[in-house]
């Protein structure tokens, strides 16, 4: 116990990156815990039997597997993750899953901050207002624009949010042709194509160069610096001040509090399994929702005999996803000219289209005024394996092999070029979605895993739908053949918040406005878990902003 | 079938039900430098400069099951001249190598490796012969009578799941060599490639 820092986070990630770069740049000793390894830029390749078919930057699922429960009749059917292969774990390496983020960043909307007041109360839902204002959070998206590195190009469209700045820093990245065909059937339905802004630079900075288009973003590790991880855009300048300590394979197993309820030392297990204790004024938790819930739970002391922060047992309720669905549509070659496919082949260059057109639905048959979201538009995933191996099964289930699989083959990957629709929307909070304990499964340590019950409210599947089928039209305008898509109740396990609601009454959220947790007020969660609502846009730009805020609290506050 | 039924028995159901999800994303691979993955690994690494073609022939892949099991990989993905089979993209060294590498699951490699011998078995019940001695013409029909059963259809699931794995990942894994996999479906690897240094480092 002879460390003494002024801030220990917990997590390297979108939470924690910012919190050790401002504090560092303020002069504070900072140590940042990771339990997973400190992976470099030069470490990351394009291989997907490494990103994409093992639990590479994962643990292995035998030792650490979270438990989920599904509805099944009127029951809950509990299954670890281990037997059913359904993997919760996004990126345990320094800079946590922002590695293999596809960044798609979005900032919320004015109304998202409110939405209990703006749309009322839904049945069976736990919706919330933020106790803070989009135009409290407005300075610190404007400031990941420039620190994590932002590139876009500004455009109105109905529910454009007000910006301080007219442009972002980094001009948009280099586009596919499918991007010129998008503008073109927008126009002709009158919509506002918004260009993708991207956590990618589209020019070099420092020691990160500039994007090099190799195809494989997304799940990949960026093996150029460009795209925005907290590790090469907020931790490797926290290095340079000399004031932050980086110790990967540190896996945090409690918090240790005293009389006061005040945290005073992390406890975790090193490299060797041994257990080390490091105290710090101030303690910031960020390891993503599930895994945050998690350990304040494991956390209990003299005050918090129920876990950190759990006295009205609101730990690790409310958690969210983002909902909605996805689809494709099918551009065949043999319908253009020879240039033409020649260009719809290219990898590389980014299609970078969304559309929030119906952000907010006011539609008679949804039942009026409503919330809608956000669809975006990007090229099919290029990993060839997880294609092939989607295509051994025919639409029974039947194997297939031998000639009949060689054609299949070939078919799918030389016939066309995909454009892919993701829609996000609201996973509306419910009683039934929240992190727990599990009584009997545990990691290899001995810890109680988490157990996750999944829950989506009806309305997330309506709403889904509905935006689902404007994507569908727009792919229809665009000329694309063999569109599909459709609403899905599962959540994408790769973009959760909740589970530490921040709000200004204890009794129902675990944070107080500033996100220092209630009755420990040296103890601070920055990760996505604040959030009573996640807004209809991937949550990692607003995660990175809300650190950054919670940082300049934090700086006052030693 | 009475061998077909014992193998059947020999796995529950619930093994058998969470197959095509184990071999999705299995961990065996680790990226900390540090883990006894990585010296499992390095065999198959090391043998991938000049990518011997005896290697495919010499031990252990000369012994039983590993012929069985490349006869059966050759009838899931034949060569022609349509395009490039088992042998062609290494799918046996490749599935070899993978089931020696340290932090693959015992029971599913056990699995596979059984599988051969059960084929075996099901082979001599009804043509009184090993599958290696069995008609060629023969051997298709077998293994889509095999795949109606639920053990055989998650057997060969497995096996062309890694027949593709090897077809199209990165040649450092030792299968897909000089990417004629990715030449045949005419597709474009992204860049930076995997060295053998991130397994080495």
């Amino acid at each position: 116990m002879t460390d003494h820092y002024d801030v220990c986070i917990i997590g390297s990630g979108a939470g924690g990156g910012p919190v050790a770069l401002t504090l560092a740049q303020a002069g504070y000793r900072v140590l940042v815990l990771e339990k997973g390894p400190w992976l470099k830029t030069s470490d990351y390749f394009k291989d997907e039997i490494a990103c994409c078919r093992r639990s590479t930057y994962t643990p292995n699922l035998r030792d650490e597997r979270h438990v989920i429960e599904e509805r099944e009749g009127k029951n809950w059917k509990a299954q670890s993750t281990y037997d059913s292969g359904w993997d919760f774990w996004n990126g345990n390496v320094v800079g946590g899953s922002t590695n293999f983020m596809s960044g798609f960043f979005f900032r919320l909307k004015p109304q998202d901050f409110q939405l209990r007041s703006e749309f009322g109360p839904i049945k069976n839902a736990n919706v919330a207002d933020w106790p803070i204002s989009y135009s409290q959070l407005e300075p610190y998206y404007t400031q990941v624009e420039t620190e994590v590195g932002i590139s876009g190009r500004v455009v109105a469209h109905p529910f454009a949010e007000p910006r301080s700045t007219a442009e972002f820093p980094y001009p948009p990245t280099a586009e596919h042709l499918l991007s010129r065909v998008f503008d073109h059937a927008c126009e002709q339905l009158k919509l506002h194509a918004i260009p993708t802004p991207r956590a990618v630079l589209s020019r070099p900075v420092d020691e990160r160069r500039a994007c090099e288009y190799a195809g494989y973003c997304g799940s990949y590790g960026c093996a150029t610096g460009a795209k925005g991880s907290a590790r090469v855009a907020l931790l490797d300048r926290a290095i340079k001040t000399g004031q932050c300590e980086i110790r990967p394979h540190a896996q945090v197993q409690r918090l240790i509090s005293d009389d006061s309820g005040r945290v005073t030392a992390a406890e975790y297990v090193d490299t060797v399994n041994n257990i080390q204790r490091v105290r710090a004024k101030i303690f910031v938790v960020a390891c993503q929702a599930v895994e945050t819930a998690r350990l304040l739970l494991l956390s209990t002391g003299p005050k918090h005999p129920q876990g950190l922060g759990n006295r009205y047992q609101q730990v690790g309720k409310n958690l969210i996803f983002s909902a909605g669905g996805s689809g494709r549509g099918e551009f065949e070659y043999a319908d253009f000219s020879t240039d033409q496919a020649q260009a719809l082949k290219q990898i590389g260059p980014f299609v970078n289209r969304s559309l929030q057109e119906w952000y907010f639905i006011n539609e008679k048959q949804l039942g009026g005024k409503r919330k809608g979201g956000t669809i975006d538009f990007l090229l099919r995933h290029p990993n060839p394996i997880s294609r092939a191996v989607g295509l051994r099964r025919d639409d029974n289930d039947e194997l297939i092999w031998g000639q009949a699989l060689k054609q299949r083959l070939k078919n799918e990957f030389t016939r066309a070029q995909y454009l892919d629709y993701e829609v996000f929307c609201d996973w509306l909070p419910t009683d039934d979605c929240f992190v727990s304990l599990d009584s009997a499964v545990k990691d290899k340590w001995g810890k109680p895993v988490a157990k996750i019950r999944l829950n989506s409210h009806p309305q997330d599947v309506i709403i889904g739908t509905y935006l689902s089928n404007q994507a569908k039209t727009v792919l229809t305008a665009m000329g694309a053949k063999n569109i599909s898509g459709s609403a899905s109740t599962s959540p994408p396990q790769n973009l959760m918040a909740g589970g530490c609601r921040f709000g200004t009454d204890p009794k129902s959220s675990v944070l107080d406005s500033d996100c220092r947790m209630h009755n420990a007020t040296n103890l601070f969660v920055t990760d996505g878990s604040f959030m009573p609502t996640g807004g209809s846009v991937p949550f990692t730009w607003t995660i990175y902003a809300n650190a950054f805020r919670v940082a300049e609290i934090i700086k006052h506050q030693l | 079938m009475k061998s077909l039924d014992i193998w059947n028995r020999t796995y529950s159901r619930a093994f058998l039900d969470d197959l095509p999800h184990r071999w999705q994303r299995r961990a065996f691979l680790r990226a900390t430098v540090k883990t006894a993955t990585v010296i499992a690994l390095a065999p198959l690494v090391s043998s991938l400069p000049g990518c011997s073609d005896q290697r495919s022939t010499s031990p252990p892949l000369s012994q039983a099951p590993w012929p069985t099991l490349a006869a059966v990989q050759e009838i899931l993905l034949p060569h022609d001249a349509f395009g490039p089979g088992a042998a062609d993209i290494r799918a046996t060294p490749y599935l070899h190598a993978l089931l020696q590498t340290s932090d693959f699951d015992p029971e599913e490699r056990q699995f596979i490796l059984d599988g051969a011998h059960r084929l075996d078995d099901i082979c001599q019940e009804q043509h009184q012969r090993a599958f290696l001695m069995l008609d060629p013409a023969l051997r298709d029909p077998l293994l889509r009578d095999l795949a109606e059963s639920r053990v055989g259809d998650r057997w060969l699931g497995a096996l062309l799941t890694y027949i593709l794995e090897a077809m199209l990942g990165d040649p450092v894994y030792g299968g897909n060599p000089n990417g004629i996999g990715w030449r045949w479906l005419e597709h474009t690897p992204g860049f930076p490639r995997p060295s053998k240094g991130l397994f080495h480092a």
